[in-house]
């Protein structure tokens, strides 16, 4: 049972989620959801972009969120890989049902 | 974006230890320095970290540098009349900066950067073998 209150055995980020998904619910389809989930993934792409070019004009301050921001980009990216193949896999299950 | 939240936390801490690092090779430059701008001999700074947390005060979100605070213990005191900066007894007042103790430092910072950038690469570990549940 998950109450308001944090439950201890229970990823704080994961509950975190849960109350926001309470606030989000209803508004919203599901091309909506992925429109923004890509909207999303393409900031990290620019701005993992725009890390590297700084670095090579030598304004980057720290190498390390140079690399952060690249390799944050990289997984977004392989996450909506992986999202579009299920899509895909799905549509696909469907489109060779027997009519 | 809670995805890359331990990223995050480990990129705050890469941070603090940069700037730790920073501090101690000012500390190691400026082991003989006479002159300052408020006068005297350089003193030997470290910085202060503090934890973050998140908006509801619970979870961490990484670390920050609450200040930088200055050693104000004496140096030590070496007789050289010709030193232009020598008081009237011949004795010049160098900084407080132990240099054992900074290289001492010096490998904490590296170690505890290291430490960050091996949390950082398991978390990136983690969310890549997520990946790969319900792969065929």
């Amino acid at each position: 049972m998950i109450t308001e209150a944090l439950n201890p055995y229970i990823p704080v980020a994961w509950q975190q989620t849960q109350m926001q998904e309470k606030v989000q619910a209803g508004d919203g389809d599901f091309a909506h959801m992925l429109k923004d989930a890509l909207n999303g993934v393409n900031k990290l792409q620019v701005k993992a972009d725009e890390a590297a070019l700084q670095l090579a004009n030598g304004q980057a301050e720290d190498v390390h969120q140079v690399m952060i921001a690249v390799e944050q980009a990289m997984l977004a990216m392989q996450l909506t890989v992986q999202i579009r193949n299920k899509v895909i896999e799905a549509y696909q299950e469907i489109a060779r049902m027997q009519i | 974006m809670s995805l890359f939240s331990s990223m995050l936390t480990s990129a705050s801490g890469l941070t603090a230890e940069r700037l730790r690092l920073d501090l101690i090779a000012g500390n190691i430059a400026n082991a003989r320095t006479t002159r300052t701008a408020e006068g005297g001999p350089y003193r030997r700074k470290s910085a202060v970290f503090a934890e973050v947390l998140d908006r509801a005060g619970r979870a961490g979100r990484g670390v920050k540098v609450a200040a930088i605070t200055v050693d104000r213990t004496e140096g030590r005191l070496e007789y050289d009349p010709q030193h232009p900066d020598a008081n009237e007894d011949g004795y010049v007042a160098y900084p407080n900066v132990d240099i054992l103790q900074e290289m001492v430092d010096m490998i904490t910072a590296s170690r505890s950067y290291e430490a960050n950038v091996t949390a950082l690469n398991a978390a990136k570990s983690m969310f890549l073998k997520a990946l790969e549940i319900g792969r065929r």
